[in-house]
């Protein structure tokens, strides 16, 4: 069987810090490192292929520097990279990001599954998987948490709003995964030599005969139009710092009454 | 770009055993409040196995029009078949805006129909507005790790969608005397348009008082050194009829289910009143806080946390909220009744 993984680089937003006085955001610790949900989508692919047999492609849209994420991938067991990159891409938002990768998998195929990260950490919008999925025209089920393979046959968890529901359906297909479906595995000692002798083969915009309508800025219908600090103004500026507790507990009482909180 | 022909703010609706959930409520009580500046109808899509009851809920909650797709094979959300069956018809229909909930099936369907109609959407929305001159629909939603917020716009792309979180945006009041028109349509669909097909369903275990419906959230972070303590939450929680919530280092020592975690990792919520007992106040938890009302109780005056409260303690956790608790329980004494809480 053929398995294909997209992953994606992206920055660390847990490192990131606002400066609370200005708002701004300072990113300077924070490094580019593979997407966290996209290692659970990865040891999927993996676990299916050591149960079925087959291959595990991987591909990212990125920068060249992105081809990092790749490297990482084969240090864990990837069998083919493909780094999809070319100035025309930049800029993509969700659509153009799926349209491109929607490309690359026709020129790529076929698959007989494909795996998505549930979310990425750095824009949190979940919606490339079910986005190339459609524009594969193949079913996907979304933040699956349990999945196995019978054949051509996948039964699949995945959680609702409040209970959780078992579907099957016929591959191909694709699945964002959510990451208590598996514990990703650390890179192999094999895998970290490999990783120095590969390259990723490269795809450009020529090579994939994308609409230069549908990618980068051009095919991106979302821009943004400003960015704001999250933290909502202070409405009341009150500083309760008596030396006795029980004054404090009586100013902020009388304070809440003031306030009709009670 | 001239985009006048396409008209209408449009609805997608979700159900739960053929009954309308909240998030729905909340989209058409938005998407009135576009209709009406951008004068245009607010139109409202039911899919389903069993709902065409729930029409004229919808009407009464603000729909100009209500169109029902009802099919046996609704039984479950598939991507799909619901793009195939919804996105068919606002392709036909050149929608203006589409308004979808940032739910499980709402997630996976709203860039599924974005893939259809190429067309953009901005994923969990949680401010929302028209721009006063072209009425270019403004999507709010924190990015970046929570860290900032974002204003997306799709000028250059016709519909404009997004995915609105639900429990942010109040439920309009129910008018039954309010007229709408109900139209029911045809659905072709047989099992092979299907993309999955349900087998079984394993209900989820209920949470008693989940916190993002509670109007008082009572939360604890690690300034909170013993158990004994932390109940003192409990006892003051149940004073003040709200839940309690963590930060997540105290979810991680078990001390509270991940439920009850607030933040980026946790749940958003919008309480009126919201206690903050030795809560340093990072990012990634204050970012799931929009309450009316903040206060702090923290000894260290450098707290981030004093920079969003309202009411800034410098106090030690250990010993403010025994005496709060008794400040409250003699207010409510001296009231005789119980405390009303005006914010309530
Ligand atoms: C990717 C990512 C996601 C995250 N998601 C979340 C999330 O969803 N929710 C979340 O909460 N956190 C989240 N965090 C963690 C977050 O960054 C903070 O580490 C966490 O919120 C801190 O919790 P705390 O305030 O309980 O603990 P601390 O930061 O340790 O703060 C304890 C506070 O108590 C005060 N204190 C100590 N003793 C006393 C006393 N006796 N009396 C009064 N005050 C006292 C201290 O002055 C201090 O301010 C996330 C982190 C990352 C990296
Ligand atoms: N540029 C990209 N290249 C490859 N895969 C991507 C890219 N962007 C997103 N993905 C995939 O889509 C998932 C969801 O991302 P997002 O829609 O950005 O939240 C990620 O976990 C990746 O699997």
């Amino acid at each position: 069987m053929r398995f294909l993984v997209c992953i994606k680089q992206v920055v660390d937003t847990s490192k990131m810090e606002v400066d609370p006085s200005t708002g701004r955001l300072n990113r300077s610790k924070a490094n580019s490192i593979m997407n966290p949900y996209d290692r659970h989508a990865l040891e999927e692919a993996f676990r299916l292929r050591d149960q079925n047999g087959g291959t595990v492609t991987v591909m990212t849209m990125g920068p060249p520097q992105a081809e990092a994420v790749l490297l990482e991938a084969v240090s864990m067991g990837a069998d083919d990279i493909y780094l999809i990159t070319d100035r025309a891409f930049g800029g993509a938002d969700t659509l153009a990001t799926s349209y491109t990768l929607a490309q690359a998998v026709r020129k790529l195929e076929p698959f007989d599954m494909i795996f998505c990260g549930q979310e990425s950490i750095d824009s949190n919008t979940a919606q490339v998987g079910p986005q190339l999925a459609s524009m594969l025209g193949i079913p996907d089920v979304s933040a699956v948490t349990a999945l196995a393979l019978t054949g051509r046959t996948a039964e699949i968890t995945r959680q609702m709003e409040e209970e959780s529901e078992v579907l099957t359906a016929e591959l191909p297909l694709l699945a964002t995964v959510a990451p208590s479906l598996n514990h990703p595995r650390y890179p192999s000692i094999q895998g970290l030599q490999k990783k120095w002798t590969v390259k990723a083969q490269i795809l450009t915009a020529a090579d994939l005969q994308a609409d230069p309508g549908r990618i980068g800025i051009q095919g991106s219908p979302t821009q943004v139009k400003r960015v704001r600090p999250v933290a909502p103004p202070k409405k009341e500026n009150l500083v309760i710092q008596e030396t006795k507790t029980a004054d404090s507990v009586r100013v902020l009482m009388q304070a809440l009454q003031k306030a009709q909180v009670f | 770009m001239d985009f006048s022909d396409y008209q209408g703010i449009y609805v997608v609706a979700e159900t739960r055993n053929g009954k309308v959930c909240d998030i729905t409520a909340e989209l058409i009580g938005q998407a009135r409040c576009l209709a009406d500046q951008k004068k245009q109808k607010a139109i409202v899509l039911l899919a389903g196995r069993n709902v065409a009851g729930e029409a004229e809920r919808l009407t009464a909650l603000g729909a100009d029009e209500v169109y029902i797709f009802e099919s046996p094979l609704f039984d479950h959300y598939d991507g799909q078949a619901y793009e195939r069956v919804l996105g068919s018809f606002l392709c036909e229909r050149k929608a203006d805006t589409i308004l979808v909930g940032a739910t499980a099936a709402g997630r996976d369907l709203a860039p599924r129909l974005s893939a259809k109609l190429v067309c953009g959407v901005t994923a969990d929305v949680t401010e929302l507005s028209a721009e006063s001159d072209t009425g270019l629909v403004i999507w709010s939603r924190p990015a970046m790790g929570d860290h900032i917020m974002a204003d997306i716009v799709s000028p250059r792309f016709r519909p404009q969608m997004g995915t609105v979180r639900p429990g942010v945006f109040p439920m309009p009041e129910e008018d039954r005397n309010r007229q709408g028109r109900v139209f029911r349509m045809p659905v072709h669909l047989t099992a092979a348009d299907m993309g999955t097909v349900l087998k079984r369903i394993i209900p989820g275990e209920k949470e008693s008082d989940p916190l993002e419906e509670a109007r008082i959230v009572v939360a604890g972070g690690r300034g909170i050194r013993s158990r004994d303590e932390w109940q003192g939450l409990y006892r003051l929680a149940a004073l003040l009829h709200g839940s309690v919530g963590a930060t997540r280092p105290i979810c991680e020592m078990g001390w509270e289910p991940h439920s009850r975690q607030i933040g980026q990792t946790g749940k958003l919520i919008a309480p009126a009143v919201y206690f903050a007992f030795g809560i340093s106040g990072a990012m990634q938890h204050i970012c799931g806080v929009q309450a009316d009302i903040m206060i702090a109780v923290n000894q260290d005056p450098q707290a981030p946390i004093f920079q969003t409260a309202d009411y800034a303690v410098v106090a030690d956790v250990k010993e403010f909220p025994p005496l709060f608790i008794e400040a409250v329980e003699s207010l409510k004494k001296r009231h005789a009744s119980q405390v009303s809480v005006c914010r309530l």
